[in-house]
């Protein structure tokens, strides 16, 4: 009875491995590039000069949203957004002044924004219109694109985010699944024989990456399955339950940030004396943004959303106008109880964004070995199958298999090392929001353009060779095509404040160093296995 | 002094597979490194997030120590 037990769910492990292992690849891979993207690669793709994205002081912010205010009509100042240039979403100050209802011109939300410049205070860029428009026409980075990427393979909703969340699920069928059959595994938690053959070093790394990281896979496969399906599946079931099925009224209780009464009395709002406040409460936490609701008016309410530092979830904190502290509470309100906490813990769970980078190398390399792992089980089921006299798949369909795996999985590897000096080029080609028109070409184009010729008739082996080589070749372009193309590269490199930038730099050079050497590794060992038969090697 | 903390989690890991000490002398030490490491972060972090990220650095270690360091 055991051992059917455990031969049905070796079965399931297979087979849910098999038939999502690709994209449970391209979801993890690019979800351990995304763990960088806010702040680090969106700062980096923003650095053009020397100048970089820095904290715009209090005295100067609350200045600036008065001066700004008198350029919009006064129904505008009941709700203003001020995003400070962490890097997380803006690198500018921008402030975005909405009328939830509508003006003149549109009768839905609408709003003005000013994008200004962090160092000079000059105004970069102006909208009107749709609040919709706004949010979706900000400029893109390659960072960006492919943290929007992993959330749902810009599918959209619902059809992307319930792609992802499902990936969600399947990987935790497998951590179950593979945990419980190989349970008798435990004991070979350090066994990796690296000296042995591809088939041995792939079977030994499928289960160390399994067993030691299999917590992490677990919580990542939650927390994925939980933000991708909690919109757009979660979020219309307890409205069905809850409250009749109206989605709004359930939005609304869990809102924080209710609309404010306006008084018509006029009471200066002490922004700056808030952000000074916010400051001193917990330095090590970064303010995110604020939302003033009725700027300047006696009923006037401050929130600020901020992230890190003492607490492991975001915090939202309240103040009045006046600068009096209200109360912190989580980013859906002030309501209590275990089931808020436990969503408020899978935000940083999953994004590890919760203290620093030091902990986001820890989910980047981890978030590695969760990608590794699907595409080594793949290998070894493909290896299996063509084992010995009465293997039921021949060599050529083996071949094909692993340009299917080296086409896709060895694709998304490669669009998404091309996007990095693609975004120099662009830094120096293309200003502005106009850069967001050709992230989709260079990511989707040259994957495709990888696929189909993996289609072609190539050896394997060559195929992987070839694309470690372009995935090289590109990240260690970056750092020569800076040196062209920003002036002074060489003489601002090592000062104190482009540190960040800098050390994505050296990233670069050190991955691609790595894949350099991979490739010099593959040659050796491609020359030997070219002398053996098909069969022999797969054994 | 994460860094330092993270190094501590690897000797403690590496101490309980590659070392020849008897049971009852190395995993206390490797509790103590790994205690230790805590000790370090937690002023650092918050003790959530301390603790999240030693099982994190765990999990990591393991998968290094296993993977670079050669079985005697």
């Amino acid at each position: 009875m055991k051992s059917l037990t455990i031969k049905k769910l070796f079965q399931m492990h297979s087979w849910v491995g098999i038939v999502t292992g690709i994209l449970l690849f391209i979801v993890a891979f690019t979800g351990a590039v995304a763990v960088f993207a806010r702040p680090e690669l969106i700062i980096w793709s923003n650095a053009t000069g020397s100048e970089l994205p820095r904290e715009v002081a209090p005295q100067q912010v609350e200045q600036l949203v008065n001066e700004y205010s008198q350029h919009v009509p006064s129904e505008f100042t009941e709700n203003i957004h001020i995003y400070m240039p962490t890097g997380y979403n803006y690198t500018e100050l921008t402030l975005v002044f909405e009328s939830h209802h509508g003006d003149e011109n549109y009768d839905q939300p609408v709003a003005y924004a000013y994008e200004i410049n962090s160092n000079t205070f000059a105004l970069e860029r102006q909208f009107y219109g749709l609040t919709g428009d706004y949010y979706e026409g900000r400029k893109y980075t390659a960072g960006a694109f492919i943290g929007h990427f992993h959330a749902d393979l810009h599918l959209g909703r619902p059809v992307g985010l319930i792609l992802t969340g499902f990936m969600g699920l399947t990987l935790m069928i497998s951590v179950i699944t593979g945990l419980y059959i190989h349970r008798e595994m435990f004991k070979q938690l350090f066994t990796f024989r690296r000296d042995k053959s591809i088939s041995v070093v792939t079977s030994d790394a499928h289960k160390l990456f399994g067993l030691w990281g299999s917590v992490f896979h677990f919580v990542i496969g939650f927390t994925g399955a939980f933000l991708g399906l909690a919109t757009v599946i979660l979020l219309p079931a307890a409205a069905y339950v809850s409250f009749n099925g109206d989605q709004d009224k359930l939005v609304e209780t869990f809102t924080a940030m209710p609309e404010p009464v306006i008084s018509e009395q006029y009471q200066a709002t002490e922004i700056a004396s808030i952000m000074t406040h916010i400051s001193a409460r917990d330095e090590k936490a970064t303010l995110m943004d604020l939302t003033v609701m009725a700027l300047n008016d006696k009923n006037s309410t401050v929130y600020a959303r901020m992230l890190g530092g003492e607490n492991f979830a975001s915090e939202l904190l309240e103040y009045q106008g006046n600068g009096d502290f209200s109360k912190a509470m989580s980013s859906f309100g002030d309501i209590g109880g275990w089931a808020i906490t436990i969503i408020e813990w899978l935000f940083p769970l999953h994004f590890g964004n919760f203290s620093g980078v030091f902990v986001k190398i820890l989910w980047g390399f981890l978030g590695l070995t969760t990608a590794l792992i699907p595409l080594s089980g793949v290998m070894m089921w493909l290896s299996k199958r063509s084992r010995g006299n009465n293997s039921d798949l021949s060599a050529v369909a083996y071949q094909r298999w692993n340009r299917l795996i080296i086409g896709s999985c060895g694709g998304i590897v490669l669009a998404c090392a091309v996007m990095f000096p693609a975004q120099v080029i662009l830094n120096t080609t293309v200003h502005g929001v106009a850069q967001n028109s050709w992230f989709a070409p260079i990511f989707f184009g040259s994957w495709l353009a990888w696929l189909l010729l993996s289609v072609l008739p190539i050896d394997y082996r060559r195929l992987l060779r070839i694309n470690l080589i372009i995935v090289a070749a590109a990240l260690l372009l970056i750092v020569p095509l800076k040196i062209i193309t920003i002036d002074g590269y060489l003489g601002f490199v090592l000062a104190s404040d482009y540190r960040l930038v800098a050390g994505i730099d050296l990233s670069f050079v050190i991955i691609g160093s790595l894949f350099s050497y991979i490739v010099f590794q593959l040659k050796g060992s491609h020359a030997a296995l070219s002398r053996k038969p098909l069969q022999q090697e797969v054994a | 002094m994460i860094y330092l903390s993270f190094i501590l989690v690897i000797l403690s890991i590496y101490l309980t597979k590659h070392t020849q000490l008897h049971s009852g002398v190395k995993w206390p030490i490797a509790a103590g490194l790994l205690l230790t490491a805590l000790w370090l972060t937690q002023p650092l972090l918050g003790t959530a997030a301390a603790i999240v990220a030693l099982v994190a650095s765990v999990l990591l270690s393991g998968i290094l120590v296993a993977m670079l360091i050669k079985r005697s």
